[in-house]
């Protein structure tokens, strides 16, 4: 069963999606939150996360998508989106599924860089019961560097020269002017607070389990040390807490395949949330 | 007003959209309806929410507008497949007409929600596709605008060098690489690295095969083996109805190259019948995502011109030939940059009686 609805944030309508199991009674009083990463990753992996949604309702959870301001259907522009406003919708999110359900117990689920807004939002909100971070961006700087080139890569497709340097952006960013990332116009405002934000620096508070996963094409592979120094920080305040390195193809990016289900991903979520989610 | 709607496909699935309606104190004299149609296998919103951009700039206007994700796509239900599929693959069932469908049931849902007098559809890419092989099937259809469309059928089966070649001369491709080699860091091109041989390899290939299977004779009027006649006929269909297409183009999209050789030079501009009834307009440097501001307020503004002042079909001939086609320079573009588009002719634009006119309240 899926409920569409927009609710309100401050001045802005920020658009929600309810997700709950068809039956009343197959609900296990447990509901989670799902955070979306930057720009385009967030459409990348818009159908893997409505999958997600209907596999866990399908499985008792009931679970709220909603959209940040400035960013799908809610109110207001991309470049008045800050790591501020984003938290406090991901703190309004959490309050509203409360609102509509009857939900015992609460988490939050992030990708990317939804993944390292739900572990801030956790720092600071006390009503979390567990967390699930799906591959979340440790050194956010190095993540916006990455993200910057992508403007360089137009200028070259379109110009066949670079006329505006990443030192350049990042100055421009530094003194306020938005940069364009793939369309979406970053504001200076949300580069400073994204930048600073470095969990290997960071002392962390969330004493509740989580779920991390390192996403990656070859099981094989080992999980990046800012991953496992996370996990390291999570586990020794609660033994709970996890990483898993699971197998799918990085499907917030441009992909080959259109990724509609990430199953093994699905799967190992799902098993931990089975063992964990609903104790006191 | 923004509000989420729902609506049942053939198959019963359930499917979801955002209808826009404008607010009385805007509006125009006639309930226009705007299709905006997803593009590809994106969902409603599409790349940079281009699609609510546009949405909320057109009903700002006046203009109802229906953002909607047909089954398997966004929000809605079904699935494209029972599995991860190769994304080329499942374009081409765009091509062939998946969402045909579930548009003409969007249409159905639009018109008797919104009580509209004509219904326009927009799309993008895959969107341009469905848009227009809706057309031809929808006679509640008045007019289209084509955004990117693609001309030639894919699938994960085409070996990329046969794409490039279709769309070269040997001549013209030598002419680009040579351009890119002498642009592009020419003096690292000339270091022996891994990189540099490869891209050497790789374009020497492409040209040596290129000269091998054709010669620059063989341009002329040459219809790719990919072409998708369907969507040829469809649009043509189209005009011969009466109405009127707005075809849009990135400047540097892959698909004005496809538009131009398959389609414009072998049936657009051959069929009398469509004199008139369409016009083509480039958007200097856009990239087929729009990425830039002043691209995105140049597609804005040809929409909105469009729509309001030379999409119609009762508009007079116009002096030198059928077909309208202008490349903008997109800082002159209709729309300014934090304006609020003036719904007075612009400036340098036919000022044709519109086939809707803006209400003075």
């Amino acid at each position: 069963m899926e409920d569409f609805f927009f609710f309100k944030n401050s001045k802005y309508n920020l658009l929600g999606c309810l997700h709950r199991p068809n039956q009343l009674e197959k609900e296990n009083g447990v509901g989670l939150v799902f955070c979306t990463p930057f720009a385009e990753e967030k459409l990348w992996s818009q159908r893997v996360f409505v999958n997600f949604a209907r596999y866990l309702a399908n499985n008792g959870y009931i679970i709220l998508r909603f959209d940040y301001m400035g960013h799908g259907d809610s109110d207001g522009n991309f470049e008045d989106s800050d790591i501020d406003t984003r938290l406090l919708d991901i703190n309004r999110a959490i309050e509203v599924i409360k609102e509509r359900t009857n939900i015992k117990s609460v988490g939050i689920l992030g990708l990317r860089l939804g993944a390292t807004l739900a572990a801030m939002c956790s720092e600071k909100n006390n009503g979390l019961d567990f967390m699930v971070l799906w591959e979340p961006i440790v050194q956010v700087e190095k993540y916006l560097n990455q993200c910057l080139r992508s403007n360089l890569t137009t200028q070259m497709a379109t110009y066949k020269k670079i006329k505006y340097t990443r030192e350049e952006m990042i100055n421009d960013l530094m003194e306020d002017r938005a940069v364009n990332i793939d369309g979406y116009m970053m504001s200076g405002q949300f580069y400073r607070q994204a930048s600073s934000i470095d969990f290997t620096e960071m002392a962390l508070n969330f004493s509740k389990p989580v779920f991390m996963v390192h996403i990656s094409r070859s099981e094989k592979e080992k999980a990046p040390r800012g991953l496992v120094e996370l996990n390291q920080k999570y586990c020794s305040l609660n033994p709970l807490s996890e990483l898993n390195i699971v197998k799918e193809h990085p499907f917030w990016n441009d992909t080959k395949m259109y990724y509609q289900k990430a199953e093994n991903l699905f799967h190992s979520t799902l098993k931990w949330l089975g063992r964990f989610a609903w104790q006191d | 007003m923004e509000k989420v709607v729902s609506f049942n496909n053939k198959a019963n699935q359930k499917l979801f959209g955002i209808l826009h309606v404008p607010d009385n104190e805007a509006g125009l004299e006639t309930r226009i309806g705007i299709n905006l149609l997803n593009p590809g296998l994106k969902n409603r919103v599409a790349p940079n929410r281009l699609n609510v951009k546009i949405a909320r700039k057109l009903c700002e206007i006046g203009f109802y507008v229906l953002r909607f994700d047909p089954f398997g796509i966004g929000d809605s239900e079904g699935e494209l497949s029972c599995s991860n599929e190769p994304i080329m693959d499942l374009w081409g069932a765009i091509q062939r007409g998946i969402f045909v469908e579930d548009t003409i049931t969007a249409n159905s849902y639009f018109i008797s929600e919104a009580k509209l007098d004509k219904l326009i559809l927009i799309g993008q890419c895959g969107g341009g596709v469905t848009a227009g092989l809706t057309g031809a099937g929808d006679n509640r259809v008045d007019g289209l605008i084509l955004i990117d469309t693609p001309f030639r059928i894919v699938s994960s089966k085409i070996d990329v060098t046969d794409a490039v070649m279709e769309s070269y001369t040997p001549n013209q491709l030598m002419e680009e690489y040579i351009r890119d080699f002498l642009k592009f860091n020419w003096l690292q091109r000339l270091l022996p690295t891994r990189t540099n041989l490869l891209w050497l390899r790789d374009k020497l290939g492409i040209i040596g095969k290129l000269y091998r299977t054709r010669n620059d004779n063989d341009e002329e009027n040459t219809i790719s083996e990919r072409f998708n006649y369907k969507l040829a006929k469809s649009l043509m269909k189209f005009m011969e109805r009466g109405n009127n297409i707005c075809y849009l183009f990135a400047e540097n999209d892959f698909s004005l190259r496809e538009f131009n050789s398959d389609f414009r030079n072998n049936f657009l501009e051959n069929n009398l019948n469509c004199e008139k009834r369409f016009s083509i307009d480039i958007i200097k440097n856009a990239n087929h995502i729009y990425t830039e501001s002043e691209w995105q307020h140049a597609l804005f503004g040809n929409i909105i011109d469009w729509l309001l002042f030379r999409g119609s079909p009762s508009a007079p001939r116009r002096e030198n030939g059928a077909v309208e086609q202008r490349t903008l320079d997109s800082p002159s573009a209709p729309l300014r940059e934090n304006q609020e588009f003036e719904t007075d002719a612009p400036p340098g634009h036919c000022s044709t009686a519109p086939l809707w006119t803006t209400a003075q309240k």
